[in-house]
């Protein structure tokens, strides 16, 4: 079900409705078959495959959990990803490696693909493989002990708040929320429904409406475009990307509050950061925060209790493991990389971050002599830019495509030609000054100023307002969310 | 005195007290997370009604202020066809009624919204092909169809010539008339009412040229917000019918939600508006080339010509005329350029070429309103000027090349 829909309104406003007005044993139930009906909106027998996943891990963190030997636990433990991991591979990266032996071995590509058939991507399996993943490593380093209800873990993995695209919550997280639902307070309430407000306005009249704009872009030949061309496709697909999935996130969020649960923030103005290290901890913050205790920190030799908050915020590094520590940056962002999307594109994404962050931890302390307002400009423009390129990888059709597009940011006699209406190079620079206006007018002093003037209510109502205005004018699913299709 | 006096304070002090009972009671309202929500949706559903009144004509926008669209029939068959489905029924038409009338010498004639509308539309006023067949003197053998779409640019040009031929026999042609106009080289792609024109067979056309298949790549991967298709991101989920249910049947109970495409239009007309406000955007403001888009519309028409050399069909091209009492709304260095690659075009594959920009004077324009200036919709005195200025260079290309029949 697409949250930016008709139905998942109606959806909503019934199950709400069912939960709060149930005995408080039952409402856990109503969320499972909520969650149920919610994935199987997409495909019913793909519901099937998650009840088998999540059984799998249900039955062998038992079996970590009382294996008396660290052999029979890590072998259970393995089994488990083994299973969950497999399921990913098959499912999302076969015809990658198909492909790649077909252009390795000089074989046709679609014989081989026609030798597994037609694969279909089930609809958030990326993240629910994250969900089980953690639950039975958490099991295993006994962080968490298995729960001995499978209904409630089926409903942890299913819920369907943030089953399709995150966030991603640990198991210690959600399990006892969703154990024992807290009760409902108004402002909890309202401010869930504006959340899903505001969230809707960020899918359906900015992701939705720049959408056309750069996927026409991203169709045109490279060797048509300028550089002012390619700078433009980056930033735009840089604000698409995040309006859609900050979105989806404040619905995902807003929603679950509706049913008494908290969500940690996953988006906190991503592009105001002013080094890499501060990017991963606004963007995505729960999948980096996944990524950082399941993989940099494993990888890295190092450990850290699991939470699915506070990013990526790694900066103790003894200098001792720092080759260690290089190694495990640019393997975990390859990693994650590859996660996103089975193509090399999003692989040198990745690897795109883990580049810049190893030119941050390098160069940094040169920087550190500098007054901290020109040192915070410097870093904001530098990772700005660095991030908005990045989006190129991540976005373009193939690699040959990308370093196409990226070729004619050196072709310096390209700046003088447009590819693209003026409205579309209007539109990416007046979205960009509006997030930054908006920011400046959400901090604290300002809005201290209109707190002092009684205008901080008012303000609320206006804004609540043309937000619902908009979203009434645009509400309707012509878009998947991009996060859908990892 | 007194009483007065104190009649008076008595007052100020109710007005005092009813002002701080309305604080208070504003407090309380503004405080309460429901009503501030409350009133919110009042507001949004107010402005909602008070904004759905205005109603955009976007055809009207399309083809300016003041200007008629029209449509025009000789002997009481329609002759010109300016949308879509009128052109697909007009060919349809006109293929399937060849049998009856071999004689006649058939003639599309492909153009832009000049071809199809009058400015200050007057009774007794009648497009350019009609006056072709009046002035022809040849009781009605000359057959032109006029084929045009609203800011159609080479690549459409280029699809609808593929079905035109793909439809009708090349031999029931006698010869196309091509319309050249500068500014819709700044256009791309098609647009999503070319749908039921794309089946299998003009794509595999289509894929003959490499402008073809870079059209048919963008057609296939254009974003999926088409205006007919507006639950498009449900595809492949069950739900989609549930949904289209659902907005149907909000849609019977609540006429603003039925409305939502006029508010949609709004939006758009006003954000439009803010834009050339805050830019200083006017009518006349010079329109620069748009590299890529004028290269896939040069590539197209090439390749249109291609195709019509390979049936061959006589080309009859013109530059488009273009309101010449005002300052233009081109770049003077980039129409000079595209007009010379438009004569080595036309002279490699044989076309025809007129140049008709100056053809007709400022008096049979437009009206100007205020800032609004039409630049390429003319009077009705401007049709029958074209047909003239096509007339004689019609009969000596079909003469000489492709007539079967002299006209007289």
């Amino acid at each position: 079900m697409l949250f930016n829909s008709v139905t998942y309104c109606t959806f909503l406003l019934l199950v709400v409705t069912a939960f709060w007005s149930s005995p408080l044993k039952i409402r856990r139930n109503i969320l499972l078959v909520a969650s149920v009906l919610f994935y199987g909106s997409w495909r019913a027998e793909y519901v099937f495959l998650i009840v088998f996943s999540a059984s799998v891990d249900y039955f062998f963190s038992l079996q970590i959990f009382s294996a008396k030997s660290t052999t029979l636990r890590r072998a259970y433990l393995l089994m488990s990803l083994a299973t969950n991991l497999g399921l990913l591979i098959y499912f999302k990266y076969t015809y990658f490696i198909l492909d790649n032996v077909a252009l390795a071995t000089g074989m046709p590509a679609a014989a081989l693909r026609a030798t597994v058939g037609d694969i279909i991507l089930p609809l958030g399996i990326s993240f629910y493989t994250f969900l089980s993943v953690s639950y039975t490593i958490d099991v295993y380093r006994g962080e968490f002990k298995p729960i001995r209800d499978f209904g409630l873990y089926l409903t942890y993995v299913l819920f369907w708040p943030h089953m399709i695209a995150g966030p991603i919550l640990r198991a210690h997280e959600l399990i006892p929320q969703l154990a024992a639902p807290r009760a409902q307070r108004a402002e909890e309430f309202v401010g869930g429904l504006k959340q899903i407000m505001f969230g809707l306005f960020l899918k359906v009249f900015l992701a939705d409406q720049v959408a056309p704009l750069v996927d026409a872009a991203f169709l045109t030949p490279p060797t048509q475009l300028g550089g002012l061309d390619v700078l433009t496709m980056a930033f735009g697909f840089g604000q698409q990307i995040y309006f859609d999935f900050a979105g989806y996130s404040m619905i995902a969020i807003g929603s679950a509050r509706l049913v008494g649960v908290k969500f940690p923030a996953n988006f906190n103005w991503p592009y105001l950061a002013t080094s890499p290290r501060e990017f991963w901890r606004r963007w995505h913050i729960t999948l980096s925060s996944w990524i950082r205790d399941y993989l940099y920190l494993p990888l890295s030799g190092l450990r850290e209790p699991s939470k699915s908050e506070g990013g990526l915020d790694i900066q103790f590094m003894p200098s001792r493991k720092s080759a260690r520590a290089t190694v495990a940056l640019f393997s975990a962002w390859f990693i994650m990389g590859l996660w996103h999307g089975a193509s090399w594109n999003f692989a040198l994404w990745g690897l795109w971050h883990a580049a810049f962050i190893f030119a941050y931890r390098k160069t940094n302390r040169y920087f550190a002599s500098l007054p901290a307002s020109l040192r915070s400009v410097l870093g904001w423009g530098t990772t700005l830019s660095v991030v908005m390129l990045g989006w190129i990888f991540f976005r373009a059709r193939s690699v040959t495509n990308a370093i196409g597009l990226y070729g004619r940011l050196f072709d310096l006699g390209s700046y003088r030609h447009l590819a693209f209406r003026e409205t579309q190079y209007l539109i990416v620079f007046a979205i960009m000054l509006g997030m930054l206006l908006f920011r400046l007018l959400s901090t604290h002093r300002f809005g201290d100023v209109f707190a002092r003037h009684g205008l901080r209510e008012p303000t609320e109502i206006l804004l609540l307002s043309g937000t619902i205005f908009v979203v009434f004018i645009f509400l309707r699913p012509v878009n998947q969310f991009i996060y859908f299709q990892f | 005195m007194e009483e007065e006096a104190s009649r008076s304070a008595r007052g100020l002090l109710m007005i005092g007290e009813f002002a701080s009972l309305s604080g208070s009671a504003y407090k309380k309202i503004v405080g309460s997370a429901f009503l501030r929500l409350f009133i919110a949706i009042i507001i949004a559903i107010a402005a909602l009604y008070l904004y759905d009144r205005r109603r955009i004509q976007w055809d009207q926008f399309m083809v300016e202020e003041g200007t008629a669209s029209v449509d025009e029939s000789w002997e009481g068959r329609p002759i010109t066809a300016a949308s879509i489905p009128t052109i697909d029924e007009l060919v349809t038409n006109f293929s399937r009624n060849l049998s009856s009338e071999p004689t006649n010498k058939s003639i599309i004639w492909l153009g832009f919204s000049q071809l199809f509308t009058i400015n200050q539309y007057k009774p007794g006023n009648h497009l350019a092909p009609y006056w072709l067949i009046e002035k022809s003197n040849c009781n009605g053998c000359m057959h032109p169809l006029g084929i045009a779409l609203a800011n159609a640019n080479f690549q459409e040009y280029y699809v609808l010539i593929t079905m035109i031929l793909k439809r009708v026999p090349s031999s029931a042609l006698s010869a196309i008339i091509l319309t050249l106009p500068f500014d819709k080289l700044r256009e791309d792609g098609l647009r999503d009412e070319f749908e039921p024109l794309m089946d299998d067979g003009i794509q595999t056309e289509l894929r003959q040229s490499e402008i073809g298949r870079e059209i048919l790549v963008r057609w296939n991967q254009r974003g999926k917000a088409t205006l007919r298709d507006e639950s498009a991101g449900l595809r492949g989920f069950l739900h989609q019918r549930l949904e289209d249910k659902l907005t149907n049947t909000l849609s019977a109970i609540f006429p603003l939600w039925a409305d939502r495409a006029n508010l949609r239009s709004n939006v758009f007309w006003d954000l439009q508006f803010l834009r050339n406000a805050v830019l200083g955007i006017r009518p006349n403001t010079v329109r620069k080339v748009i590299l890529p888009r004028y290269v896939r519309n040069m590539n197209s028409l090439d390749a249109l010509m291609t195709a019509l050399n390979r049936a061959r069909i006589p080309i009859l091209a013109y530059i488009a005329p273009v309101r010449s009492d005002v300052p233009t709304l081109y770049d003077p260095a980039e129409y000079e350029t595209w007009k010379q690659e438009i004569g080595r075009l036309c002279a490699g594959h044989g076309a025809q070429l007129l140049n008709l920009e100056t053809l007709v004077p400022g008096k049979y324009w437009g009206r100007t309103h205020g800032d609004w200036i039409d630049f390429m919709h003319f009077q009705g005195k401007g049709h029958e000027l074209l047909a003239e200025a096509l007339l004689p260079e019609l009969r000596r290309l079909l003469d000489t090349r492709g007539g079967n029949h002299a006209v007289q």
